[in-house]
């Protein structure tokens, strides 16, 4: 108790709190510009964080990170241009309730649902982060590679048109996703012989080509501004989200418990996390035909668990000094160099500056809900700006925005490349977010296949030898073959009357 | 621009055997059992049973008589060239603002475009520089974006 | 009409102060280097230890130049990519890069034709070495028990640490070349850096692990992982009861991750004599060695001279290295 009243002591300095706030607006502003990351963000304040003390260097980096990952969903929502790709998932549905006048109540459960995440991840974070660095220490490659599979279901629950279409979109984000050195062979594959492509094709120009710049394509070749969304005012926002939190409590519970656990796991993160909370959503929901049509029930569940997990990708981050996600890997470096070495001696030696570090949660949790909501208020002006000048400068950030991943002209190139592809993609009725959950997930799903079967020599059943992979396999393989099962049972049912 | 299903189906099984055929040439490496080619080869063959699919679905109800049906916009001049303007001018930024510079580049884009979608030229130039300069202080400056400087900030 | 001429009136204004804020120009040329900022372009993407230490090094080299030195982050390749933008960047002074041991490497693999001597070397100022983990539980007490079990034959063993090719892949087939043994018995798995291969030590999927010491040592720390050697010619500060590779099996072989900071071929003279004595003042200031050392790199110093010959005697080491485990096309 002493450790926490002197962890108290070194939160509630005015240093630190000012500290908090400017890194709020910071995040709020990275995030909320389409292909500007809280990676980004926080490699940023690298430099600046070397000649901080600990307590403020570490509150910066939460802050920044929690707010950016919220206002990731601010474009989302207004102009159906994912910030991040954590908010991906839910962009359609965001959008969809934008264009029926409640935007301000979208993005009002998006910023209370994320600070009631980050705050649930913050108190398990305190309570158990030594007890859950075990479970994270479960997992091999056989593991992951369930899990990532298990993801890439997703895309099928995504989309409400065609199924074939959906997978087809899968596929082509994952064939994009092969480009580059070979994570296993460290070799060249579909470069064409050019150093850019030896790169890969990295997620964020795609993100900002397929729905950015196909958005400006759309708007080019509407006759008049019919994609114009009202901003009626729905007065007191709270009111609504606390009406939704009340219809929505399963979401909200279950969200926040996928946030954690998959959090936890270094190499998954809040991105995954988003997605699969989403697809659980959907499946378990009584009106599961009204996702993506500006329903508000996965945007709860999906929002709750993004930013509950990035809280609790800091317990490997802590206990083991195994980062989490990017930004975590960025954090051990800071850490580092403040002299706070992660790993269970900290826990003992300096117990104070620990209890300090998870105060910071709390606290950037708190200061994002009035600055978030200025966000809100300021953001939703934009859409009174005429589109016919609005789409223009959407465009011109989007260029810095794909120009900045790798201060190149390439990413230009590749945004450029998808706008088309994806413009053309939804005339023709594939959905986008399939792509780029390929795009995001076969890295991994690749990776943690090819490791496996070198690990396995080509033994098949080492996939489900060890227990929690077992598990995961049989989870994957229930969802995969659940469509067939129904086609086949309602087929038996349609035939039994004429047999 | 939307392509009847039975053929656009077709076309993406197509695509999948370039796939298949591509990933044939990568070679395995030595001490590995399993080369760079088995999961673009996976992918290969998924494109091929989706597209397959689509293309006999596309055949079984086959609403669309065309092998493509142009949308609304392809039949208007004016729209014609406001879709194809964007294209454009992106591909003409990525070309010209190393040399001439992010400052000049982004205000002729964005004057193009906002003329283009009806607004007054005087207006939009006006918009278009105080856009593009807010974008070089927020990004160059805050952020350290390397915005190329070209010929009218050589120093910035 | 009046309220419309007016915000016209504004805007323009507002347009001309912009015009006016951005165009604080210097001149061009190196008469006076340096007079506008500096890019440090980064091979390995922000969070990495690469990028960390290019990081302290730009901020401190800020503060001594009195211009701001922005880290640029160019990945892609397993470093192809950021080390082609140095290498083929304007030899003005006013980009530099973090070049590292991938130089040394990659070329060798058939990736790139750029050779360390593509570069304008100005100072080595990290290094870190690898060191061999095995689980706590694992039944191994020192590497020697691990070359036995190698020599048995009866289970290959399987390590990580790297990708294929990577660093650590190669200093492992340089170990194990340099005691006599086949490169090719122990299998490797590739993974994407140390920490996905230490976490999946951890949970009992590989056997050996060569990493750099400061990514393990939190493992360590919570009695998950042994070092078994240090692959140095001195034992580590982090555990000086681990011995080196030469203590403990007489090969006196040995590799370092080691980086420094160098600029295109062909670098003006009096920019390249300002860089080496600035760069020289920061390697040998105490602030920088703490802040290098704490994150459990290396602060290791060489001038520039010094620091071409380690890169080209770097080379032919991990050029054998990589020709042994059938790494060079």
């Amino acid at each position: 108790m002493d450790a926490l009243g002197a962890a108290f002591g070194l939160v509630l300095q005015p240093d630190v709190l000012v500290a908090v706030g400017l890194a709020a607006v910071f995040g709020l502003f990275v995030g909320a510009i389409p292909g500007l990351t809280a990676t980004m963000a926080v490699a940023l304040l690298v430099p600046v964080t070397i000649f901080m003390e600990p307590v403020p260097a570490v509150a910066v980096v939460v802050t920044v990170v929690a707010t950016a990952i919220f206002a990731g969903d601010i474009p989302g929502a207004l102009l159906r241009i994912p910030g991040t790709p954590a908010s991906a998932a839910y962009t359609d549905d965001a959008f969809a309730m934008s264009r029926s006048g409640e935007a301000e109540l979208a993005l009002g459960v998006s910023l209370v649902y994320s600070v009631l995440g980050g705050l649930v991840g913050a108190v398990v974070l305190t309570a158990a982060a030594p007890l859950l660095a075990e479970f994270a220490l479960q997992f091999s490659s056989f593991e992951y590679f369930w899990l990532a599979s298990l993801g890439l279901t997703c895309a099928v629950f995504m989309s409400a048109q065609s199924r074939v279409k959906a997978i087809g979109s899968l596929l082509l984000g994952l064939l994009v996703s092969t480009v580059g050195l070979d994570v296993v062979s460290g070799q060249a594959r579909f470069t064409f012989g050019t150093t850019e492509l030896l790169g890969g094709v990295h997620f964020i120009p795609v993100l900002i080509g397929m729905f950015a710049v196909s958005e400006v394509i759309r708007h080019m070749a509407a006759s008049t501004s019919d994609l114009r969304v009202p901003a009626r005012r729905i007065g007191n926002i709270f009111a609504g989200v606390a009406a939704v939190g009340r219809r929505h409590w399963r979401s909200v519970v279950r969200g926040n418990a996928l946030g954690v656990g998959i959090g936890i796991l270094p190499g998954a993160g809040g991105d995954i996390a988003a997605w699969i909370a989403y697809a659980v959503s959907k499946r378990c929901s009584r009106q599961p035909e009204r996702y993506g049509t500006g329903h508000v029930e996965g945007i709860v569940e999906s929002a709750s668990a993004n930013n509950s997990a990035l809280a609790s990708a800091w317990i490997p981050t802590l206990v083991f000094g195994i980062p989490g996600d990017s930004t975590t890997a960025i954090i051990i470096g800071v850490l580092y160099m403040q002299g706070l070495n992660p790993g269970p001696t900290v826990f003992l030696e300096r117990p104070e500056l620990v209890y300090a570090v998870f105060l910071t949660f709390f606290l950037a949790n708190l200061v994002m809900l009035p600055l978030g909501l200025a966000a809100i208020k300021s953001a939703t002006l934009l859409l009174r700006v005429p589109r016919d000048l609005l789409m223009p400068i959407i465009l011109g950030c989007c260029i810095v925005g794909a120009f900045a991943i790798n201060n190149a002209a390439f990413g230009i190139v590749v945004m450029l490349v998808f706008g088309l592809v994806g413009f053309l993609m939804e005339e023709n009725g594939f959905p986008l977010t399939p792509a780029i959950l390929g795009m995001v997930l076969g890295r991994m799903v690749e990776e943690q296949f090819m490791i496996s079967m070198i690990k396995a020599e080509g033994n098949v059943l080492a996939f489900v030898d060890r227990p929690i992979a077992a598990l995961l396999a049989a989870l994957a393989v229930t969802v995969w073959a659940w469509p067939a099962v129904k086609t086949l049972r309602s087929r038996v049912a349609g035939l039994r009357p004429v047999g | 621009m939307r392509i009847y299903d039975g053929l656009l189906g077709w076309l993406i099984a197509l695509g999948g055997g370039g796939v298949i055929l591509g990933a044939s040439s990568l070679p395995t490496p030595a001490g590995q059992p399993y080369g760079p080619a088995l999961f673009p080869t996976l992918l290969g063959v998924g494109l091929v049973v989706c597209g397959a699919s689509l293309g006999l679905a596309g055949r079984r109800h086959s609403l669309q008589r065309r092998w493509v049906n142009l949308a609304s916009w392809t039949r208007s001049p004016s729209r014609q060239r406001r879709v194809i303007l964007v294209p454009v001018t992106i591909a003409a930024y990525a070309a010209l603002a190393p040399t001439v510079g992010f400052l000049l580049t982004m205000t002729g884009v964005l004057t193009v475009l906002m003329t283009a979608l009806g607004r007054p030229r005087l207006e939009t130039f006006v918009i278009a520089l105080v856009t593009a300069g807010t974008i070089q202080v927020l990004f160059g400056g805050l952020l350290r974006v390397p915005l190329p400087p070209g010929v009218l900030l050589p120093g910035f | 009409m009046g309220g419309m001429r007016r915000r016209l009136g504004v805007m323009i204004g507002l347009a001309a102060l912009v015009a006016v804020g951005c165009g604080g120009a210097g001149e061009l040329g190196t008469a006076g280097w340096p007079n506008r900022p500096i890019t440090m372009l980064v091979a390995f993407g922000a969070g990495g230890g690469t990028d960390a230490n290019a990081r302290i090094v730009s901020g401190l080299l800020e503060r001594e130049l009195g211009q701001p030195v922005n880290v640029v982050n160019r990945t892609g390749g397993g470093g192809v990519v950021g080390h082609t933008a140095i290498a083929n960047a304007e030899p003005d002074g006013y980009t530099l890069g973090y070049v590292v041991a991938e130089v040394a490497m990659m070329h060798w693999a058939g990736l790139t034709d750029l050779t360390f001597e593509a570069f304008t070397p100005l100072a080595m100022l990290t290094g870190t070495p690898g060191a061999v983990f095995v689980r706590s539980d694992a039944p191994w007490e020192s590497i020697d028990d691990v070359l036995d079990e190698i020599d048995r034959g009866a289970e290959i063993l399987q390590a990580s640490g790297s990708g294929q090719g990577g660093i650590w892949h190669v200093t492992l087939a340089g170990v194990l070349r340099s005691l006599a043994r086949d490169p090719g018995a122990v299998t490797w798995v590739p993974h994407q850096g140390a920490a996905p291969a230490l976490a999946d030590l951890a949970a009992g999927g590989v056997d050996l692990v060569v990493s750099a010491p400061a990514e393990a040592r939190g493992l360590v720390d919570a009695g998950r992982i042994r070092p078994l050697v240090v692959i140095d010619t001195e034992r580590h500060r982090l555990w000086p009861d681990v011995p080196t590779l030469a203590e403990a099996t007489g090969s006196d072989w040995n590799a370092l991750a080691w980086g420094g900071v160098a600029g295109p071929a062909g670098l003006p003279a009096d920019v390249v004599a300002t860089l080496q004595a600035t760069l020289g003042g920061i390697a040998r200031s105490e602030e920088f060695i703490e802040l290098i050392e704490r994150r459990g790199t290396g602060a290791i110093y060489r001038d520039a001279g010094g620091f071409r010959e380690y890169m080209a005697a770097s080379d032919a080491s991990f050029g054998q290295a990589m020709a042994a485990v059938g790494l060079v096309p």
